[in-house]
């Protein structure tokens, strides 16, 4: 196994887990729990110093013990700017359903779908950190595919 | 008339029995053309069309006109 696939293998282990913490928080059950402003901040700071302690331990234990980088190619490049495509792809079709959903919840009054309370900051940080999580995910699902599944030929 | 869309072709080599008649492993070759072990394995197993440059690396390293070593079937 390349050593960028075992990165993403543990990266999308390692985002899962700190997802998980910040969902614990953010939830209960499928309800956004209202969470005082500076306690969501503390969650915020808490949830990216985490990210970037579970990325750089992953990245420490995959990294060639010499040069103290992940060993990467042209064909490690490829498959990355591939997967960096899929998650750009992602974002900007999310994010583009989100403005459409907001618009669209206030031109109609009646829709049947769920709605959006953007006065709710907690329910906006929610979404917005969702996506972000989801992002990273997809990158690091779509880079493991690629590796196993389909290398560019 | 607008000309006809080709179609994607496959890029074949002769990589593994080149490099074995010299006796190389896939990390010694890998080394010597500046890639990792996986993608020598790709590109022997047809998984994987490397780039012209590295292409002509191991054409060199391999001491073979690059058409003996790689072959394009479109």
């Amino acid at each position: 196994m390349a050593a960028a696939e075992k990165h993403a293998w543990g990266s999308l282990i390692a985002l899962g887990a700190v997802y998980w913490y910040f969902q614990m928080r953010m939830l209960n059950g499928w309800i956004i729990v209202d969470t005082p402003p500076m306690k969501l901040l503390w969650l915020y700071i808490t949830v990216v110093v985490l990210s970037i302690i579970a990325e750089s331990i992953v990245a420490a234990i995959i990294a060639n013990k010499k040069t103290g980088d992940i060993e990467k190619d042209e064909r490690d490049h490829f498959i990355e700017s591939r997967a960096n495509r899929a998650e750009h792809i992602f974002l900007i079709a999310a994010i583009n359903i989100f403005l459409f959903h907001i618009i669209a919840d206030q031109a109609y009054a009646n829709h049947i779908f769920p709605r959006t309370d953007l006065t709710n900051i907690n329910a906006v940080v929610f979404i917005l950190f969702t996506l972000l999580f989801v992002g990273e995910g997809i990158k690091r699902a779509f880079t493991i595919y690629y590796y196993r599944f389909d290398q560019g030929r | 008339m607008a000309a006809k869309k080709p179609t994607k072709g496959r890029v074949e080599n002769q990589i593994k029995p080149l490099r074995k008649a010299r006796g190389w492993t896939q990390i010694d070759l890998a080394e010597r053309v500046g890639a990792t072990r996986q993608t020598i394995i790709a590109i022997e197993a047809g998984k994987y069309a490397p780039s012209l440059e590295l292409a002509f690396r191991i054409a060199l390293m391999l001491e073979a006109p690059f058409e003996e070593v790689f072959q394009f079937e479109p």
